[in-house]
């Protein structure tokens, strides 16, 4: 009998000649209240199934390589987020999305299958920038007031968000009043923003040091209007994920 | 999409809301106009427990082989949902199709332990289905009951139309065809009950009358109407091999308790410990063939793609061709990078060889459950085993290399003395000073031994040796763990144990249910009332709720825990046929208070009466 050890150095013995394989899905529907955590295990399952000749780490209790450009919240759906994982061989693209599609769930599907070249920052690494669009869950429009708001607040030169002070609180030095909430100017951050009576879309920020949150302007917004906004009414989805190239923003399939 | 019973904001308000939504890969959805009987499975409690139960899986994939049958989940709501279920007065509905569960035509309802009785109400409740059989109507579905609570159904006798009693392979098919024909033809729903209970292994509660001594006791128990059967004989699957097994397992997106493709053995144990209620009801033991279970091994792993397979039975070590078994999936799952996790496993050279290849001995434990510290109460349990086995199982894994051990033992056996229960805090110091024997110094790189010694409290079952012995009471439990403690404390290596034990409350409660008669559904019905709910999760568990019910209905609970039953007593669960008789049962009991022990069926037949099946053991063993 062959034992464990065996097999699995043979396995990390490959490490150099391993592709990188970028995978774009998106989610939509009841499937959206999957978390993340969960999510992945759905996909490492769905690899399985599928029987795609994914990387092992080595160890006992072997685990994927793969890793996914970021987090979807629960409730979020995506048109296009994206994970990467890395197999032994080089992969036919088209076929290992179909072959993925014939084994997931409803609501989820494989968009694309890219092979990275060498040296391709992986996908965490690099997101730069996420496109969103947020509608009421109840199907109705924005109210009017609600667009001319948006008019007033995107138009201006400065998007002043109000955070609590999370440093101050944690060290137990926030006084209220004083230093328990900071002030932020985000403008800089929001690359593209428009409200219609339909949806509210946007391009932000959403790199591990600038991340924008699209319901943070929404906010701004309503508040602008003079109106209270309950997030549970509001869906967001999410479009693609950019990075940055050459000082322009591609969807990160693009490679 | 499919549309959902609960909206987004509702979805986004509960914990773990995929527990809700259904739509997991493998559930089954079928065209609904094509569909005569639409059947939801219960597991009533929260959704993980509920999707890590074999026997569900399978039934609901055996169902779903029947064209004109639709089966879907139904579990518990968790607390947050089921407060907004009441408040917004949205009707429970199955995972599937996330229709009502109250237009169905059978609702079923697994009853895998007696803590669930009142989340069987809150299932009830919350469908909007009466909560008494008697004033149920067509438009309900038939709610029937099966597991191994079904073994005892008298204390929710009054909630069910009809108890599967036995293995769930063998009738549903006639039992559905029976309904549409009663449905069909127009009879009436009180008139396919009757029909139903002539099919066999179908228990109808209505259909029987309970008459009382004047000290409570059953004077006689026996049928209300004609042609129906006064003694239920459970249901038994002949040929374990050729019976369904599931192909498509669901694939919870949520992390379950068993997240893991589950392969079942065997059915039965042949080992007869007189505390075991399952080592009882599932005789004769049946193998099935490992040429088909390795196929099947294979095929679950391709169809769900989970990383993990387990296998399943009462005690692994007596399959007759375990190593085959063994050797052929630690060989498959190498290739595959898919774990093995091997539960039940007597701990011996082949076992701590196995394990060792499996698990990571840095990492994992490995368990003994010796049950009783001392040979005396070893002997009078009839766990066949000494401490040499013990003590040398320990050895082998301490010299593979293992340092954790967990030992699970009973506190309040029959006929225990304050010695037997010293000797479980002895037993567990000599498996350490077994370590620092079998290991020597320089080779304690995993760090020292570390002991986990585990004390529950003994609860009589029905249908075992001991369903005539009386239980402590819940002070005399604590006592009892105080004396452990102290006597763990007094060992040498006593900073290498760790004691735990369970919680007392519970274990009298699930005592009363256990042996409890049909007086009992008022009871468990008025504490459902006060809030009682989730009474196995130690958070929600309102033992005060409890006792205020039982007083309030003028049951003293003493009539069914500490009392000593007389040998010739008829017990609630008497008109059930187990396959083991009772007169049997007594021999074992009164052998059992002579601390005599009872060989296996593997060594010799001691007429238990399951050879009445004809099957399994009992007609291999020429």
């Amino acid at each position: 009998m062959v034992s464990g050890y065996a097999l699995k150095e043979v396995k990390s013995l490959n490490r150099d000649n391993r592709i990188k394989v970028r995978i774009k899905f998106s989610k939509h529907g009841p499937v959206k209240f999957v978390g993340h955590l969960d999510f992945m295990r759905f996909f490492q399952k769905a690899i399985r199934r599928a029987k795609i000749d994914i990387a092992y780490s080595e160890g006992f209790s072997p685990h994927q390589i793969m890793s996914f450009a970021t987090a979807l919240g629960v409730g979020v759906e995506t048109d296009g987020d994206y994970l990467d994982i890395e197999v032994m061989s080089t992969p036919d693209c088209v076929r290992m999305k179909d072959e993925l599609n014939a084994v997931v769930v409803d609501g989820v599907r494989i968009e694309n299958v890219t092979v990275l070249p060498d040296g391709t920052p992986n996908a965490m690494s690099s997101v730069a920038a996420a496109g969103y669009k947020l509608y009421r869950r109840d199907g109705l429009d924005f109210n009017d007031e609600v667009i001319e708001a948006a008019d007033r607040v995107l138009n201006s030169d400065t998007l002043i968000i109000r955070k609590e002070n999370k440093k101050a609180k944690k060290k137990g030095r926030a006084i209220e009043g004083v230093n328990d909430v900071i002030t932020m100017d985000i403008k800089a951050h929001v690359y593209e923003a428009e409200l219609t009576g339909k949806a509210f879309t946007c391009l932000v920020d959403a790199s591990s040091a600038g991340n924008v949150r699209p319901m943070t302007i929404l906010e701004l917004i309503y508040a602008e209007a003079g109106l209270e906004l309950d997030p549970l009414d509001i869906q967001i989805v999410r479009c693609d994920l950019y990075r940055e190239e050459n000082g322009r923003l591609v969807t990160l399939d693009h490679v | 999409m499919r549309r959902q019973a609960l909206s987004d904001r509702i979805l986004m308000q509960v914990d773990k809301p995929a527990r809700y939504t259904g739509g997991e890969y493998n559930s089954v959805v079928k065209d609904k106009s094509r569909i005569a009987v639409r059947f939801v499975m219960c597991f009533p409690d929260v959704y993980e427990i509920g999707m890590s139960h074999l026997g569900m899986q399978i039934l609901y994939g055996m169902l779903n082989t029947y064209d004109d049958v639709w089966c879907e989940r139904v579990f518990s709501p968790w607390t947050d949902l089921d407060r907004i279920m009441r408040d917004e007065n949205i009707p429970l509905f199955a995972l599937e199709s996330q229709e009502p569960v109250k237009d169905m035509d059978f609702l079923g309802i697994t009853l895998q332990y007696e803590m669930c009785y009142t989340n069987i109400l809150q299932i009830l409740d919350l469908a909007g289905i009466p909560f008494m059989a008697a004033d149920r109507t067509w438009d309900d579905p038939i709610v029937i009951g099966g597991g191994p609570c079904s073994y005892n159904p008298e204390p929710i006798s009054d909630f069910f139309d009809m108890f599967y009693i036995g293995e769930g392979e063998t009738k549903y098919r006639e039992l559905i065809d029976l309904y549409k024909a009663c449905k069909e033809a127009g009879e009436d729903r009180h008139s396919f009950l009757v029909k139903a209970a002539g099919l066999g292994g179908i228990y109808v509660p209505m259909l029987y009358d309970v008459a009382y001594n004047e000290d409570g006791t059953i004077s006689s128990f026996k049928p209300n109407t004609e042609n129906v059967p006064s003694v239920i004989k459970k249901e038994i699957v002949k040929d374990i091999s050729g019976a369904y097994y599931i192909e498509k397992p669901i694939v919870p997106f949520i992390k379950v308790t068993q997240d893991r493709v589950v392969l079942e053995i065997q059915r039965g144990c042949i080992r007869g410990c007189r505390f075991c209620q399952a080592g009882q009801l599932y005789r004769p033991v049946r193998e099935r063939d490992v040429e088909s279970l390795k196929k099947k091994a294979l095929e679950l792993l391709n169809n769900t793609g989970q990383e993990e397979i387990s296998l399943s039975s009462l005690s692994s070590s007596d399959y007759s061709k375990l190593e085959e078994l063994v050797d052929f999936l630690i060989d498959e799952c190498n290739d595959r990078s898919v774990n093995i996790s091997l539960p039940s496993l007597r701990i011996d050279n082949f076992s701590v060889d196995a394990m060792s290849k499996v698990q990571d001995v840095k990492k994992s434990s490995i368990t003994f459950a010796p049950e009783a510290g001392s040979q005396h109460m070893r002997d009078v349990i009839n766990k066949g085993i000494t401490e040499e086995h013990i003590l040398k199982g320990a050895r082998l894994a301490f010299e593979a290399g293992w340092t954790r051990i967990k030992l699970y033992f009973m506190l309040g056996l029959p006929g225990e003395s304050n010695e037997d229960i010293e000797e479980i805090a002895v037993l567990s110091d000599k498996i350490a000073r077994e370590f620092f024997d079998a290991v020597p110094k320089e080779k304690r790189i995993n760090g020292p031994v570390q002991i986990v010694t585990s004390a529950s409290f003994f609860v009589p079952k029905p249908f075992t040796p001991f369903q005539w012995a009386p239980q402590d009471t819940k002070d005399s439990f604590r006592e009892k763990a105080y004396i452990l403690r102290q006597a763990v404390m007094a060992q040498l290596n006593q900073k290498r144990i760790k004691f735990n034990w369970h919680e007392t409350d519970v274990s009298v409660l699930e005592g009363i249910l256990a042996r409890g008669d049909r007086k009992l559904n008022a009871a468990i019905l008025r504490a459902y009332k006060k809030g009682c709910m989730y009474d196995a999760w130690s958070d929600t568990y309102r033992d005060d709720l409890w006792m205020e019910s039982f007083d309030e209905c003028g049951i003293d609970i003493s009539f069914y825990t500490t009392r000593a039953r007389g040998l010739d007593e008829i017990f609630p669960w008497d008109f059930i046929f187990c396959g083991v008789n009772k007169e049997y049962l007594k021999s074992e009991w009164l052998r059992s208070k002579e601390a005599v022990v009872t060989p296996n069926c593997a060594v010799k037949c001691n007429g238990c009466g399951a050879a009445a099946y004809g099957v399994g053991i009992c007609t291999e063993r020429g």
